[in-house]
């Protein structure tokens, strides 16, 4: 186990792609995670650290090593790819056991570094079978068994692991991935292009764009404080509704105002008092907006916002619903952590609280707060 | 406007050197009406595509019977069903424009040229398409091939639509819009839909009545909000919801002339089941079934409540899932859903599970069969 430090890589990958001056560290024993959309160059950067690409510029560390120059063999990092690539003709047992050849073990050693491991994952009773036998969610075991067994890596790479997978059998892999990771305790570079995924598994989150690096932290801090409108629509459990507005001063008063609604914002005044008179972006995230079916009477405190509008549709994820408000011509989401019907049509109370509420400058889309 | 209806529908794939005889589908029997959408949700594996490929007439069943309102279509070509049928990666041909890609179905049925245009107009507005019509198809992105892929289903107005998974190879926001679109076009149609899908989701939302199916079997045909509330096996019970129900074996005693069923490995924790008592007389063993989110979950001891250490928070910005350590079997983690506040537990803490007798199902281990709904 050992701490992983990237330092000012670049690498061109043709002309939709270039890596820019990527710098950050995985620390010992985390899961550092590489959150992007698609050929966002989270692949690149682990194909870079396994040593399968070459850096144009830059410097990688792994622990006291400097493995910028050095062959994906005398690196020691273990590695698992999209494309799970399982010897077909291997059983499960001996497509496990393989990176475990070069360490010259013990036969029984290697017997028990297979067994634990395929415990852990639950496919001991698979080990004697092909993998060309197996269903998909127990071929992603085996990929991730083979990854994972003890070889002496310093450090495990993983590359969108649970991606193939059923969205059910995703959920239930990424909590048992969580207790495992604690279980084995390794530093792990994983890349998704899944935020739920980033958001439950990271110890740190590395958010990329277009190959760069847009925002590093903990996924609550990301997550409560998005550099910007992207990191806030990408990162999230559902996508950040975004109204225009912009904010003035009435008298004593500070105001948003947007076309659906008018707010007073007077308590955030020292946030925004550089952005007085100038155009904003209200960000709201849905999981933290509530439906209100009733009325609400006088207003109850100044901190809490009634907005009215009705039910456009909904729809039923999972455990959750999602409702589509309809304020003026926008529709605005809700996630309501429950299964609730609705009728369409109906009038509604969108509510929400002002510490909840993110505000952007619209131009240059960073955050204000 | 037909009604589609399936006959006690079977599949076997016939054994060769290198593989075995595989059953893809067994007694697949439900009525599916017309003007309606229908699911066929299950894992990778299930049986789902080759139904549906059985209805589109594709790969004809090895048993039973399929017909299209009373028309026995069961060993029909395709062409003569009527049915058009989207799949997961859109096929769209690269060298022609949108429009000629649209017009395709109607080309090769030598419909004249003016109702071709009308029909072309007609439906690229409706699916947004209008601007791109003399573009060529090649370099498009996946969610607009998607869409003129449905254009081309629905554009020679098919009595059955049949959809295999096409929303799942799309990125989350496109895939959000396109389910809107296709909504909107289920609605106005005049056409039964079958909608193919692993992800519940989307069988949730779109669908009138959902057939969960797993290793070739349907195991319940219902509504969404009784495959959610009452699911009619365990399977469903774990299968639907995110993360599923939480099963967890017990056993019925008596007691003064009452029953009470107890959770294995825990004492302390029985509930009242007098009433439904013999629902469950015949079952050896009982599951107990409850959903995260209804389980309420405290940091100090309740009565006949579970105890239990945290595991693993994952926090969801306005909700947690946690998974809980107990002493439960067959699996002695528990799933809880909550609201985030700040008494939630800490990992590590001790904490103590209480359910609710009204969200309580219970099933027979054996058959796995819902026996009892304790609202009932």
């Amino acid at each position: 186990m050992a701490k992983l430090v990237v330092e000012n890589v670049t690498k061109k990958y043709g002309p939709a792609l270039t890596l820019e001056k990527i710098s950050f560290t995985a620390e010992e024993g985390q899961i550092t995670v590489l959150l992007s959309p698609p050929n966002g160059g989270k692949t690149g950067i682990c194909k870079i650290v396994a040593g399968l690409d070459e850096v144009d510029s830059g410097k990688v560390y792994l622990g006291d090593r400097d493995i910028t120059d050095l062959e994906p063999k005398e690196r020691r990092v273990s590695m698992m790819f999209q494309k799970l690539a399982l010897y077909p003709n291997m059983n499960v047992f001996e497509n496990i056991a393989s990176p475990l050849k070069a360490l010259h073990l013990p036969p029984s050693e290697v017997i028990n570094q297979v067994e634990a491991i395929a415990n852990k994952m639950k496919i001991s009773h698979t080990l004697y079978r092909k993998p060309g036998t197996l269903s998909g969610g127990e071929r992603q075991r085996v990929a991730l068994s083979r990854a994972l067994v003890k070889n002496n890596a310093d450090l495990y790479i993983l590359d969108e692991p649970l991606t193939n997978l059923d969205a059910k059998i995703r959920a239930s892999m990424r909590a048992e991935f969580k207790i495992l990771q604690k279980e084995i305790n390794q530093t792990m570079l994983y890349a998704t292009p899944d935020p739920i995924e980033a958001l439950a598994l990271a110890d740190k989150l590395i958010v990329l764009d277009k190959g760069k690096i847009i925002q590093q932290g903990t996924p609550e801090y990301i997550y409560r404080n998005p550099i910007n409108k992207f990191v806030a629509t990408f990162v999230g459990y559902y996508p950040i509704n975004l109204i225009e507005g912009s904010i003035i001063e009435k008298g004593e008063k500070i105001i948003l105002q947007t076309n659906l609604f008018e707010i007073e914002i007077s308590k955030l005044r020292d946030s925004v008092k550089d952005h007085i008179n100038s155009k904003v972006t209200l960000g709201l995230r849905p999981e933290l907006l509530n439906v209100v079916k009733k009325e609400p009477k006088v207003q109850e405190s100044l901190d809490l916002f009634y907005i009215k509008g009705e039910v456009f549709e909904f729809e039923i994820r999972g455990s959750d619903t999602v409702v589509y408000v309809k304020i003026n011509d926008q529709i605005i989401r809700v996630l309501e952590s429950k299964i609730t019907k609705y009728d369409i049509g109906i009038k509604v109370w969108l509510q929400f609280n002002l510490k909840d509420i993110y505000l952007f400058d619209a131009e240059s889309g960073l955050l204000i707060r | 406007m037909v009604k589609v209806v399936l006959e006690n529908v079977g599949k076997v794939f016939k054994g060769s050197k290198k593989a075995k005889e595989t059953v893809a589908v067994k007694g697949f029997t439900a009525e599916f009406p017309s003007n309606k959408v229908v699911g066929i949700l299950g894992p990778s594996g299930c049986g789902k595509t080759t139904t549906l490929r059985a209805i589109a007439g594709l790969d004809p069943p090895s048993e039973g019977k399929i017909y299209f309102e009373d028309k026995d279509v069961t060993y029909l070509p395709p062409i003569e069903r009527d049915a058009a049928l989207l799949f997961q990666f859109a096929v769209v041909y690269d060298n022609m424009t949108v429009f000629d890609n649209l017009a395709f179905p109607l080309m090769v049925k030598n419909i004249n040229k003016e109702e071709i245009n009308k029909r072309v107009k007609e439906t690229a507005e409706f699916l947004g398409l209008s601007d791109i019509l003399k573009k060529r198809a090649k370099g498009l992105p996946a969610s607009i091939n998607q869409k003129i892929a449905l254009g081309r289903a629905i554009i020679r107005k098919p009595k059955v639509l049949l959809l295999d998974e096409p929303l799942s190879s799309l990125d989350p926001e496109s895939r959000l819009y396109l389910r809107r679109e296709l909504k909107k076009v289920i609605r106005s149609m005049d056409t039964t839909v079958v909608y193919v899908t692993h992800d519940q989701s989307e069988a949730m939302t779109l669908c009138d009545k959902i057939a969960v199916m797993n290793e070739g079997k349907v195991h319940q045909y219902d509504t969404p909000e009784n495959i959610y509330l009452n699911p009619a096996t365990t399977f469903v019970a774990w299968f639907i919801g995110e993360p599923g129900m939480n099963l967890i074996d017990c056993s019925m005693e008596a007691s003064e002339g009452k029953y009470y069923i107890k959770i294995d490995g825990v004492s302390d924790v029985s509930f009242e089941v007098s009433k439904w008592s013999h629902a469950l007389k015949e079952s050896d063993k009982i599951v107990l079934g409850i959903r995260p989110e209804f389980i309420t979950i405290t940091k100090t001891y309740k009565k006949n409540s579970i105890a239990g250490k945290c595991l693993v928070i994952e926090s969801f910005g306005s909700f947690a899932l946690l998974d809980i350590l107990t002493n439960c079997s067959p699996n002695n983690i528990i799933k809880v859903k909550t609201p985030l506040s700040d008494d939630l537990p800490k990992v590590d803490g001790d904490v103590y599970l209480t359910f609710p007798p009204a969200y309580i199902r219970l099933f027979d281990k054996k058959s796995g069969e819902l026996r009892v709904v304790m609202t009932e």
